[in-house]
């Protein structure tokens, strides 16, 4: 056995390993004494525990944010995840649009990937998947670190809307406050601001609607959290 | 169907079924875009690799919601997916490249040091190196070592992943790691040659 392969036997996830109920509920601050108990002998739960937390409670720095925010907006206009793939094998991703491509300003590839091999009804009203459609809703602020609990939240107007319906949210997407507002900005009360203690992730999103009480466009949630002490 | 939790939205669209149920996966996922695009960033470290990782994971996502079944949260269950989805495209992107100087450094590593695999039966010794990494190791310690030596996620990656600093953030506590096993491995060798000794034999580092 080499070295490599003893510090990976020594590591990896044995029988014993917490399920992924065990995990998120460790994050939680609420495992069970089963779990309680496995943590302390395994280097791998630990790190799982770790890496989940990542993942739930990951806020974007003030450097990430932009290219995150991007990477967001790619996903709402692409919706690649509705079954747009063509084909599958290996040529499986000629069939999509490669929104990365885009990104990165490829317009040739860009044209071949997503008008040549995707035939929409409408193609020239999107010249780049970057391109915010009308009926999207983006939330604005607040986000990421912040010095002071947020006093309000902002979001870019919908044509046609009446009416947004705010929500905050726990990391784990369980909604915690609600409001709704006649414009795109909502004065944050008391009560909601006390909802955001120190250090504690929490997300928002805004749907819009219309006289109908038809959805017309649901942001994606932001993540933010209130840190005492922060610039 | 904001108000709905992601479960509540998940049992909508299993009994609506496709295409009918669609527009709750599609609240669903939107949910989840920003912290997908986050976890696929930091790993990646560039917005191009980033946007075509959090493609897969959600085309990944939506191919299996049928199956679904509730044991954990949809945060948790989505997790696993963008975990071994990105996992996996690192270590094929790593493969044809240097990583392999990351681990040369690794070598001097005691697993095999002369006389002690004959001490130990090497499933022992297995054994015993768990225990070891689990009672001494830093929780950051041990983040990186799992991501590292288990998952082969390169130590920039890890960095970006844990927000530590910089890339020899990750490698700093390889380094110190390494050092609390090798440290007990001697230890524990030195013991089990001269079992005779006592508690007062223990030698230095
Ligand atoms: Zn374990």
């Amino acid at each position: 056995m080499n070295s490599e392969d003893f510090l990976r036997a020594s590591l990896e996830r044995g029988e014993a390993c917490l399920a992924a109920a065990d995990l998120e509920a460790l994050v939680a601050g609420q495992g069970s004494p089963q779990a309680a108990e496995h943590l302390p002998r395994c280097a791998y739960c630990r790190g799982e525990v770790e890496v989940l937390r990542s993942f739930l409670e990951g806020v974007p720095t003030a450097e990430e944010s932009s290219s995150v925010r991007r990477i967001e907006q790619n996903l709402r206009t692409s919706a690649a995840w509705k079954g747009d793939r063509r084909s599958t094998g290996p040529w499986a991703f000629l069939g999509r649009p490669r929104v990365g491509m885009a990104a990165a300003g490829l317009a040739a590839a860009l044209a071949v990937g997503v008008f040549l091999n995707q035939p929409r009804p409408s193609a020239p009203e999107a010249d780049t998947v970057d391109v915010v459609r009308s009926m999207d809703i983006v939330g604005i602020a607040p986000t990421g670190d912040l010095a002071e609990p947020p006093s309000a939240v902002r979001w870019s107007a919908v044509p046609g809307a009446v009416r947004y319906r705010v929500s905050l949210e726990e990391v784990d997407g369980t909604s915690i406050w609600r409001q709704t507002a006649s414009s795109a900005e909502l004065v944050l009360p008391a009560e909601a601001r006390e909802l955001m203690t120190d250090r504690k992730t929490l997300r928002w999103a805004v749907s819009a609607e219309d006289g109908e009480s038809k959805t017309l466009a649901t942001s994606t949630s932001l993540p933010f959290r209130f840190v005492r002490g922060s610039k | 169907m904001s108000s709905l939790t992601d479960e509540e939205l998940v049992a909508k669209y299993l009994e609506a079924g496709r295409p009918a149920g669609t527009r709750y996966a599609d609240e669903l996922f939107q949910r989840h875009y920003g912290r997908v695009a986050l976890w696929c960033f930091r790993l990646a470290g560039d917005r191009e690799m980033a946007t075509d990782l959090a493609q897969d994971v959600f085309v990944k996502a939506w191919a299996h919601l049928d199956h679904f079944r509730m044991d954990s949260r949809f945060s948790t269950w989505l997790y696993m997916i963008a975990r071994n989805h990105c996992f996996n495209a690192l270590r094929q992107k790593q493969r044809s490249k240097e990583d392999a100087m990351d681990r040369a450094d690794i070598e001097d590593f005691p697993g095999t040091a002369a006389g002690f695999d004959r001490d130990l039966e090497q499933k022992e010794l297995t054994g015993v190196a768990r225990e070891i990494m689990a009672a001494e190791l830093s929780p950051v310690e041990a983040k990186v070592m799992m991501l590292h030596f288990v998952e082969d996620v390169p130590l920039p990656a890890i960095s970006r992943t844990l927000g530590l600093e910089n890339a020899s953030g990750a490698k700093a506590y390889v380094v110190s790691a390494k050092r609390k096993l090798k440290t007990a491995l001697n230890r524990l060798a030195l013991r089990s040659r001269r079992p005779s000794t006592g508690e007062g034999s223990t030698p230095d580092e």
